[in-house]
């Protein structure tokens, strides 16, 4: 029993949108149907889609730093917006833990967005039901697609490498891995929804060098700077005579 | 919570139709045989007008109405479900006594009848109201005064509407003084709880911050950017801020329109037998007054739900009421 989910790292997100762009570019023109998006130009722009970038400032200056929150629906394992549908439209899949909503039951009573504590579910007024992020399922499954893209499209839009798709119930999956050596958290995990998206903390990477180290190693140091010398030789020789 | 006038139209008038149909299954309990056909009947029609203005007041909150029957199908876990259930159960049996009734039936089958329709009715007070306090991440609702406040503003709503129709057709003369003294009593209690529902939730407090929203250890956490230029479902459903002056306008109004008018009105023509000629207008303003206040108070509970999602979008403590920016921006003060 797999649960797909997705592992973002907010170390390396910059909070560029892409992943929110590509979301609403996908489920616009993909399986299904449009997305609202009333008075694009306009005074009220009013539009739904999946994946919602927050940035935030955390710490008081100077010690302050820049926070990018790509939040996007967490497939939690105990799901409360599946817990409260009426019409059973909000449901979990059994092989892969995607929580999915059945357009053709869903009467768009907003109850299942009131019971989700991260806010990823919205509700389309044209077509009368609640959307939310599907795990892009009519990507991941496709055969139309090659092997290489049948991945969410925010995953793949990520230019710096931020967000990791896969099996998190999988201990040798990427996701897996990432998560446990990434320090990968939940949000509000007391909340007790057990959401299956997880977040890399930023994290500043220190190398402490010891001085008895560099002692050691001054002759490498030596060795390292003829090595860049001649290596600034032969750019020379290179841009010289290409 | 935006509050939704469709929600608050059917909570309150399918509450309040039931109420009338338990005093009445009560009195008929009691008073077995002494009630007249006149009283009965109007009631009957009354509260079968209010779950009608119910039910279809319901449809306008939906996105597909068309699909309404779908919604009895998760009976097994949501407590939407299980109202649809209780309030379409309840609709039924009140038209199947109703039919008995007019068909002549007296005895036992119309009384059982009405028992099944008065735990149909408890049902749907109890499923109404568990429906919002289930959600644990509105900690205004998720509270034991949300179920006691339903229950017990149909019951106080009902029992008044049924003194003003016997008074009406006055047929019930050996019990129209219990009558009194029962609404007396159940607005009594009604009122108090709706205080210290009101004490509750402007000392509410919320562990939930958004340090751990982010899973972020620090204390001066600010939102910069909220992603988006305008606002979208997310800021405009769960966003709904109030001055204090309209808090405190909203709070006098339900406070006066919906229990002291009425309480004052159902005393003082109780002690006062020298004006027993007015008590038919009076009692008729009285449940008017008690309609208006409770519709007022529906929607300020819908409107002092704060969500936690509200955390992501910064507008978690400004929803809570009174929004302190709002107010300088009413007094004219520059807004930071």
């Amino acid at each position: 029993m797999s649960q797909l989910a997705l592992v973002i790292d907010l170390n390396t997100c910059v909070g560029c949108h892409a992943c929110a762009t590509n979301c609403k570019a996908w489920n616009t023109q993909g399986d299904y149907g449009p997305l609202p998006d009333t008075d694009p130009y306009g005074k009220n722009p009013h539009g739904v889609w999946f994946n919602r970038v927050q940035t935030y400032e955390v710490g008081k200056f100077p010690q302050t730093e820049t926070m990018y929150l790509p939040k996007s629906c967490m497939h939690c394992k105990d799901a409360p917006c599946v817990e409260v549908c009426p019409t059973s439209a909000s449901y979990k899949r059994v092989e892969d833990g995607i929580v999915l909503v059945n357009y053709d039951d869903c009467i768009g009573c907003k109850y299942c967005s009131w019971a989700c504590p991260y806010g990823c579910r919205e509700y389309d007024e044209l077509e009368g039901v609640m959307k939310k992020c599907t795990l892009c399922v009519d990507r991941i499954y496709n055969d139309h697609l090659p092997e290489a893209e049948r991945l969410p499209a925010c995953v793949l839009a990520c230019p710096s490498r931020a967000r990791i798709f896969g099996d998190i119930d999988d201990p040798n999956s990427e996701a897996s891995k990432r998560i446990r050596e990434g320090m990968g958290y939940k949000l509000l995990s007391e909340m007790g929804t057990d959401p299956s998206n997880h977040y890399l903390p930023k994290r500043k990477v220190n190398i402490d060098i010891d001085e008895d180290d560099l002692r050691a190693k001054k002759h490498f140091k030596v060795e390292l700077e003829s090595k860049i010398l001649s290596y600034k030789e032969q750019a020379a020789e290179d841009i010289a005579a290409p | 919570m935006h509050p939704e006038m469709s929600l608050v139209f059917l909570t309150l008038f399918a509450g309040v139709g039931q109420g009338i149909f338990i005093a009445l299954v009560i009195l008929t309990g009691i008073y077995s045989g002494s009630l007249d056909e006149k009283t009965v009947y109007i009631s009957l029609i009354v509260s079968i007008i209010f779950q009608y203005i119910g039910s279809v007041a319901s449809l306008f909150h939906l996105g597909n109405p068309q699909r309404m029957w779908k919604a009895v199908r998760m009976w097994r876990q949501s407590w939407l479900s299980r109202e649809a259930l209780a309030l379409g159960g309840f609709t039924g049996l009140i038209h199947l006594y109703l039919g008995l009734y007019y068909l002549g039936q007296r005895g036992d089958l119309l009384f059982y009848t009405g028992i099944l329709a008065v735990i149909f009715s408890l049902g749907f007070f109890l499923s109404s109201s568990m429906l919002y306090a289930k959600i644990r991440f509105i900690r205004e609702w998720h509270n034991p005064f949300t179920t006691v406040n339903f229950t017990l503003s149909g019951l106080f709503g009902g029992s008044a509407f049924i003194y003003a129709i016997l008074l009406f057709t006055n047929g019930l003369p050996q019990g129209i003084d219990i009558v009194q003294n029962t609404v007396i009593a159940l607005g009594v209690v009604a009122f108090i709880l709706k205080l210290l529902t009101f004490r509750f939730n402007s000392k509410v407090y919320v562990s939930v911050d958004l340090k751990h929203a982010l899973g972020k250890n620090d204390p001066s956490i600010r939102l910069m950017d909220m992603g988006t230029s305008y606002g979208h479902y997310n800021t405009k459903e769960y966003y709904y801020p109030q001055t204090a002056r309209q808090l405190t306008i909203q709070k006098l109004a339900v406070i006066v329109l919906a229990f002291l008018i009425p309480l004052s009105i159902f005393f003082v023509t109780a002690e006062f037998s020298e004006i027993a000629f007015l008590k038919l207008p009076l009692s008729l303003g009285a449940v008017a007054s008690l309609v208006i206040g409770y519709l007022i108070e529906r929607r300020l509970f819908f409107i002092q739900g704060n969500h936690i999602q509200n955390l992501y979008y910064g507008n978690f403590k400004r929803n809570i009421t009174p929004n302190p920016i709002l107010s300088q921006a009413r007094k004219g003060t520059p807004v930071p």
